[in-house]
């Protein structure tokens, strides 16, 4: 029988679709991973599954029992289940009390509470952190303390939103390694979204491809992943995607209106609606205009800077946000920080069709 | 760190700026370059001033401490009384006159059934045991505070039979309204029309003569109306009249309904005049006390009626230079002065009090009112949420004074809460400082419980918490800002004077509290006394600010 099984569910923000029609089942001791773009309706989805939202219509079956949403059996479900956000959330108190909330309000005693706490500590390698104010902690290891909240209430389910999403690769592996061992080990069943390919090779044995709300693929981690290698590759690391009215010129490029009065020129000959990409790799980054063959030149300022070790990922506002990718030597090099003005250069053939 | 630099050099400025000022203010106004103010006008049978004093009657009022206010009466018209009365001096003169045992003197001055009264109270058998709880409440006219007869009085009579006499000074109407309300238990007053129309109308028994003063006409030396060589006070009254309209003098007047307002408008009536009508330039009404308006009449060389009793123990502070108050001030401070130390402890009770009860009533409130807005599921909860948190936040800026009006009007004896006893007591001040608190507590809660994240609340849920779990994780993230609103609550609570001074009546040892001292103090002209207070408010506010913003730097590291 199924953990989670999902019939025909869908969620409404405002009358805009946030998900339509998905199904999928999870059975138990499986890794699921959902992959899919920023805006596709992951997190909307993990949501739901914890309880978090209700959705406009669809069935949801824990155990192969419907879903009736009294505040009791929520509770009791809830208590069965543990998610992790990709926004680290903890409290304002010690990192030993973050982590034994969930057993403190199970009323469990001190004595179990206390050696729990230093094995899932242990577990994530935070074992001298328990004094620190959970506030005063890296990233890294406020989600892996965040980890460590979900995991010490032995939840048959654990959800997890982007758990390793802006993380450098130390902490990124520490992670993906409790979660192989909490599923191989005590045989928790593992729902997670994801935008990092090689995460949902190495853990998930089965795989749905989220977009715009819709599942647009789903079936073994093994087939997915064969099939679709190069769609696959493009599809998880789509960042910059924008939606737009296109018009086919008369030297046979087309021109993007994505809004905000930022125009794109694209290769393809497309018309009406359209949604497009362009991988952060593909966009040059300079302090100056300059002169090349590349039909798109933005002038923006930085809005954030995300550090992923020897690549930092820079936001940038040029009337839409562009993410683009730059070494942490050029980085430096060009004395770049937070409200630089820059230019974002890429050639028409690097706007790709979805 | 580099805010507490900042509060320091700020702190050190102000009092430089402080100390620098007091000292030029202290030397450049010099006294002696106005012309002082003097006796003009005195030994005048219109300005004779007897006082009488009346039990509250309980037929009006059954919870009217009655035995007690008779034993009072029994003991000031006794020898002991009166001999006590004669024995009040300022530089060696006499302040009060007492006449309960001179008939002819007493009808003279309107008591024509001196006799039957002083007879009736001696017929009274004594009274030895009383409640050491049921104090009894005067309500007196400030001229017999001021004057110090009540310092002298009072401490002979609480000794002789064991009990407490509360005091509240005011002017004789308001003495005389208070009484009627039922909140006084006896009254020691100077106006023949108000005392008699009191016994009249059934609010009291018994008025019997005590004592007399006399009023004398001051103004400044160089006496611009020339009111010095005429014969009477009526006609000094009509030289000031002319001279004001003229443009060259000013009169002063309490306007206070007090006894001496009283007699100064019965002399303007008598000439005529009607100077309550705004009409007249040279006419001030002051509405204050005579120390006040003593002083008003010194910096605006002005001519005034003043009782003799506070003219002779208040003419040499108007010649006080400030510096001298500020050295008596720490002189205060440094030694411990005992009524400086008990209104500062009762100041920090009440206040203390308020707002411990506050945060047990208002933090539940706020926290409700808070935690709705993260839910707001059906629309009419939703009206209902949005209406008292505006109901709320409406009343984080209700008027102290209002508070307090609202609070007398229900606990006096006539009020719905009158049966309960509580006005002027320490526990009405704190209801009246509770009811100001709660809104301050609970609208702070309320933001502070509201702008948590609310991905804390769904933390806490998914882990599997309750709906009663949840609140309190989310109560524990708002802490500091339930801390700061208990010591904002608190900084408003202590410094707030005008609704603590009309539930407490501001009574000395009892319900006088920093705020209220040092608005009576200074109207009194007790300058000294005022400072000091003043700078211990001072240093309470200054710790409360310190307390508040060290708490908010540690919430930064958010």
């Amino acid at each position: 029988m199924p953990i989670v099984e999902v019939q025909n569910l869908c969620k409404e923000y405002l009358g805009s679709k946030a998900l339509e029609n998905v199904n999928f089942k999870v059975e138990d001791g499986e890794v699921f991973a959902v992959i899919g773009p920023n805006g596709a309706g992951k997190t909307t989805l993990l949501r739901i599954l914890d309880f978090l939202d209700k959705p406009t219509s669809g069935k949801i079956y824990s155990n192969g029992v419907a879903i009736d949403y009294s505040e009791k059996a929520l509770l009791a479900l809830r208590r069965r289940i543990a998610i992790v956000f990709q926004q680290t959330v903890l409290f304002n108190t010690s990192v030993f009390k973050n982590v034994a909330y969930g057993l403190k309000i199970r009323g469990e005693n001190k004595r179990n509470i206390r050696k729990k706490v230093m094995e899932v500590l242990q577990l994530v390698r935070l074992q001298d952190f328990e004094r620190k104010n959970a506030l005063d902690l890296s990233g890294g290891e406020a989600q892996r303390v965040a980890l460590a909240q979900a995991l010490i209430i032995e939840p048959e389910l654990l959800l997890l939103d982007e758990p390793t999403a802006n993380l450098d690769p130390k902490n990124v592996s520490i992670i993906e390694e409790v979660l192989s061992w909490i599923n191989k080990q005590q045989k928790t069943t593992l729902i997670m979204t994801t935008h990092n390919m090689t995460q949902a090779q190495n853990l998930a044995n089965k795989v749905a491809l989220l977009f715009n709300g819709k599942i647009k693929k789903i079936g073994p981690a093994k087939e997915i992943f064969l099939a679709q290698s190069r769609y696959l590759a493009d599809f998880a690391r789509i960042e910059n995607i924008f939606i737009g009215i296109s018009k086919v010129t008369r030297d046979g490029i087309s021109l993007i209106e994505i809004g905000n009065e930022v125009q794109i020129d694209a290769a393809f000959q497309k018309s009406g609606k359209v949604t497009v990409y362009v991988r952060p790799e593909d966009i040059i980054l300079s302090k100056t205009p300059i002169a090349s063959s590349a039909r798109n030149v933005f002038k923006g300022r930085i809005v954030e800077m995300i550090d992923i070790g020897p690549v930092m990922k820079l936001k940038v506002n040029a009337g839409k946000e562009f993410v683009v990718q730059v070494t942490r030597r050029s980085f430096n090099e060009m004395q770049l920080n937070i409200d630089s003005e820059v230019f974002l250069v890429f050639k028409a053939s690097a706007v790709q069709a979805v | 760190m580099k805010n507490i630099v900042k509060i320091t050099v700020v702190l050190i400025l102000l009092v430089a700026t402080a100390f620098s000022g007091t000292l030029t203010f202290g030397y450049i106004v010099q006294p002696s370059e106005r012309s002082s103010l003097a006796v003009l006008v005195e030994n005048d049978k219109n300005l004779l001033n007897p006082y009488g004093v009346i039990p509250v009657n309980t037929e009006k009022h059954p919870q009217a401490n009655f035995d007690l206010a008779v034993a009072f009466v029994k003991f000031l018209i006794s020898e002991e009384g009166q001999n006590l009365i004669t024995d009040v001096k300022k530089d060696g003169e006499s302040l009060f006159f007492p006449f309960a045992h001179n008939f002819t003197l007493a009808e003279a001055l309107g008591f024509p059934n001196q006799k039957q009264e002083v007879e009736w109270y001696n017929s009274q058998t004594a009274f030895n045991i009383f409640s050491q709880w049921e104090p009894l409440l005067l309500a007196t006219t400030t001229s017999t505070y001021e004057s110090g007869l009540l310092d002298f009085l009072i401490p002979v009579f609480e000794r002789k039979f064991n009990v407490r006499v509360y005091t509240i000074s005011v002017g004789t109407g308001q003495a005389i309204e208070i009484a009627k309300r039922g909140d006084a238990d006896v009254v020691l007053v100077h106006s023949r029309e108000l005392e008699e129309a009191f016994v009249r109308e059934g609010y009291g028994v018994h008025r019997v003569g005590l004592m007399y003063n006399d009023f004398v006409i001051i103004g400044p030396g160089n006496d611009p109306a020339g009111i010095k060589k005429v014969v009477n006070a009526t006609e000094a009254f009509r030289e000031i009249a002319e001279a004001g309209a003229e443009g060259k003098a000013l009169f002063i007047s309490r306007a206070d309904k007090s006894g001496t307002h009283l007699l100064e408008l019965k002399m303007w009536s008598q000439l005529g005049i009607q100077p309550s009508t705004g009409h007249y330039a040279w006419y001030l009404e002051a509405g204050a006390s005579m120390a006040t308006v003593l002083r008003m009449s010194s910096e605006k060389q002005a001519y005034t009626l003043v009782d003799r009793g506070t003219w002779l123990s208040k003419r040499k502070e108007l010649s006080t230079p400030v510096l001298e108050g500020f050295f008596n001030a720490i002189k205060l401070i440094v030694s411990f002065n005992p009524e400086v130390v008990s209104i500062t402890f009762l100041s920090l009770g009440v206040s203390g009090v308020a707002v411990l009860l506050g945060a047990v009533l208002s933090i539940p409130l706020g926290a409700l009112l808070g935690w709705r807005s993260f839910r707001g599921k059906k629309p009419i909860v939703n009206l209902v949420g949005i209406l008292s948190r505006n109901i709320v936040n409406t009343f984080m800026g209700l008027p102290p004074i209002l508070v307090g009006l609202v609070v007398y009007l229900i606990f006096s004896a006539s009020g719905p809460l009158g049966p309960l006893e509580l006005l002027y007591s320490p526990t009405v001040m704190i209801v009246a400082q509770l009811i100001m608190v709660i809104p301050i507590i609970a609208g702070i809660t309320m933001s502070a419980v509201g702008s948590v994240d609310k991905a804390i609340r769904e933390k806490a849920l998914s882990l599997g918490a309750t709906e009663w779990q949840t609140m309190f994780i989310v109560l524990r993230e708002a802490r500091i800002g339930i801390l700061t609103a208990m010591v904002a609550a608190f900084g408003a609570a202590i410094s707030e004077v005008g609704g603590i001074m009309i539930v407490g009546g501001n009574i000395r040892w009892h319900t006088r509290v920093l705020t209220t001292a040092i608005l009576y103090e200074t109207e009194l002209g007790n300058f000294g006394l005022a400072i000091a207070l003043g700078i211990v408010l001072l240093s309470l506010a200054f710790v409360v600010n310190l307390i508040l913003t060290y708490l908010q730097l540690k919430g930064v590291k958010r």
